[in-house]
């Protein structure tokens, strides 16, 4: 991507609403006797349409991050907002509904059912959002993924990447305000991860937000936005 | 999310296969059981009322509990006692009669009554033995010393013979002139009658075992059993509420055995399905974590392992039911189901699908997606 069209999608960015922001974010664990600070204090913010990757070593606190901003996980302080609403003290109850109906998840390897279809991994989560037509819906974001033809395989019957596909379909279907994925080239070859990175630009192009975790600065620069994470802080 | 159950349960053919064949054999053991002491409990029923307003006239036994025998074949009287016996004022002599009772084939319950059993009677007093029977095939008469009147379960399934065919006791052979319809008591079902004095010859016992003595009226009984304990007090009467008692007691002995081994059925089917949805739920923490990573509510968890549970239960059961329906005819040669029986195994076995579902639904719906998605 030339620089010019970066700075202009940077730009239209800039003037759409934050989808996700936090704000203090911290996070502390205990290890025995010893509080490890994953988090000391982070500010982000991600405008709708966004393709933002979250970047830092091994140990850096990225994922930590990743997984408070996605509501699997609770700060020890500060706020994470989504859609302009504080889910940082939400019950478990609400946090599950955020992230049925608001979050995105896309994981390393891919966790689908492996006694389900692509179709059925895909129409389950539309299930689970309480979506109408949840079939039909399953298979156009399945199509949108390049996996139309596949449909009723079973991610046996799939390679790594068309497995990571089905799980972005999956992520996808809800139409979430936001799509996190966590290191989701992590498992597969670097061909079928540039192909993957071709779906979640083809997503942003469509005007849906992404923010990925990676340790692979190649894969971060196809992003518009790099932040980058180092011993709980952010660095840039 | 009743599909995903069923997916994941068929994804593991074999451990459910296995499980619905564990909870199958709990439930056809528990059916065919309890039918059995059900069908026992009918059958004490109608061999004692088939007693109604008689009673065994009998010697004390030496054993101790042997006062328990019904019918008492173990005892032994003399035919002067016998004969005196039949001398008591108040009885109704033409519904009395000795009796030489000799077991042919053993009881299918701890201390119960035989299921076939040999009754030397004096000809022409046969009504005393089998009451209001009734003969739908020959009679009930013995009219010559080769002679033997049988009852349906010793004709059909003991001998499987008809009336005409030849039977042959203690080496001597006898012809069936007739064989009592069903009755339902043990006792008329099981009977062999054969005149008394040839009873006698061939065991090779020259008194009797007991005299049924019977009271003009049932209301009577009692007078009567008082009248011989009086004249006769070295004897001892076995009285219909004796009976009861005796049968009753054989039943208690029998009830908790069953129930025993019911009990452990049960508990065997509870534990096979608790260890079984343990197994199931501790191999899929991850798939549980990613469910509720993506939104699935600790209640769609619960449902979901919980489903599971009752689902291999309810299979099980129906299963069991199929293979009870194939014991039955094996055993009893057809088929004695109760639905209330089968209805209390199916209810049963789904309470304890759900209760040994209960704690690892509740465990899986715990899971907290992170600690599940990082456990490898």
């Amino acid at each position: 991507m030339s620089e010019t069209v970066k700075a202009i999608e940077i730009s239209r960015a800039a003037k759409a609403a934050v989808v996700l922001e936090t704000a203090g974010l911290k996070k502390s664990y205990k290890m025995g006797n010893v509080t490890v600070e994953a988090l000391k204090g982070v500010d982000i913010s991600v405008r709708q349409g966004e393709f933002v990757s979250i970047i830092g070593p091994s140990g850096s606190g990225k994922s930590t991050l990743l997984n408070l901003i996605g509501c699997l996980d609770r700060p020890t302080g500060g706020r994470v907002l989504i859609d302009g609403v504080d889910v940082s003290q939400m019950s478990d109850g609400k946090l599950t509904d955020v992230r049925c109906r608001k979050i995105g998840y896309v994981f390393q390897k891919f966790y689908l059912l492996p006694f389900l279809t692509a179709l059925e991994n895909v129409e389950l989560q539309a299930r689970l959002a309480g979506l109408p037509d949840g079939k039909k819906k399953a298979a156009e974001a399945l199509r949108l993924v390049g996996l139309g033809e596949r449909m009723n395989h079973l991610p046996k019957e799939m390679s790594g990447g068309e497995q990571q596909r089905v799980a972005i379909a999956r992520a996808l279907v809800k139409s979430p305000a936001i799509i996190l994925a966590d290191e989701p080239t992590g498992n597969l070859d670097t061909k079928t991860g540039n192909l993957i990175m071709d779906v979640f630009r083809k997503l942003h192009e469509q005007g849906i937000t992404v923010v990925m975790v990676t340790h692979n600065p190649e894969l971060a620069a196809r992003t518009d936005r790099i932040i980058k994470v180092r011993d709980g802080l952010i660095e840039s | 999310m009743i599909d995903i159950a069923l997916k994941n349960m068929w994804q593991r053919k074999t451990r459910t296969g296995l499980t619905v064949v564990a909870i199958a054999v709990c439930i056809m053991l528990f059916l065919v059981l309890s039918t059995a002491t059900g069908t026992m409990d009918e059958m004490f029923a109608a061999s004692s009322g088939q007693f109604a307003g008689q009673m065994f006239v009998k010697t004390p036994s030496a054993q101790a509990g042997a006062a328990l025998e019904f019918p008492p074949v173990s005892s032994s009287l003399t035919m002067e006692k016998a004969n005196a016996l039949m001398n008591v004022s108040g009885i109704d002599p033409a519904r009395s009669a000795p009796l030489l009772l000799v077991p042919q084939a053993p009881s299918l319950f701890q201390n119960g009554p035989p299921q076939v059993i040999a009754a030397g009677i004096p000809e022409g007093k046969e009504k005393a033995f089998y009451g209001d029977a009734t003969f739908g095939n020959g009679t009930g008469i013995l009219s010559g010393k080769d002679q033997v009147v049988l009852g349906a379960y010793a004709a059909y399934s003991h001998y499987k013979v008809n009336v005409g065919d030849r039977i042959t006791i203690q080496n001597r052979d006898f012809t069936v002139v007739g064989i009592a319809d069903e009755t339902g008591s043990i006792i008329t079902n099981g009977m062999v009658l054969i005149p008394l004095s040839v009873a006698q010859e061939i065991f090779n016992r020259p008194g009797v075992s007991t005299v049924l003595l019977t009271a003009p009226s049932e209301d009577k009984a009692e007078a009567v059993a008082a009248a011989v304990r009086d004249q006769f007090p070295e004897l001892q009467v076995m009285t219909q509420g004796d009976m009861d008692s005796t049968l009753d007691s054989m039943a208690s002995m029998t009830h908790t055995f069953m129930g025993m081994i019911n009990l452990t059925m049960l508990v065997v089917a509870g534990v096979v399905t608790l260890m079984v949805m343990f197994m199931s739920v501790s191999e899929r923490t991850k798939e549980f974590g990613m469910l509720r990573a993506i939104g699935a509510r600790r209640s769609r968890i619960l449902v979901l392992v919980l489903e599971e549970a009752v689902i291999v239960c309810i299979v099980g059961s129906v299963l069991g039911i199929l293979l009870s329906f194939l014991m039955m005819q094996f055993m009893f040669g057809g088929t004695l189901f109760s639905l209330e029986t089968t209805a209390k195994a199916v209810i049963f076995m789904t309470g304890i699908g759900v209760f040994a579902g209960l704690i690892p639904a509740y465990r899986s719906a715990k899971i907290q997606p992170l600690e599940a998605i990082r456990y490898e």
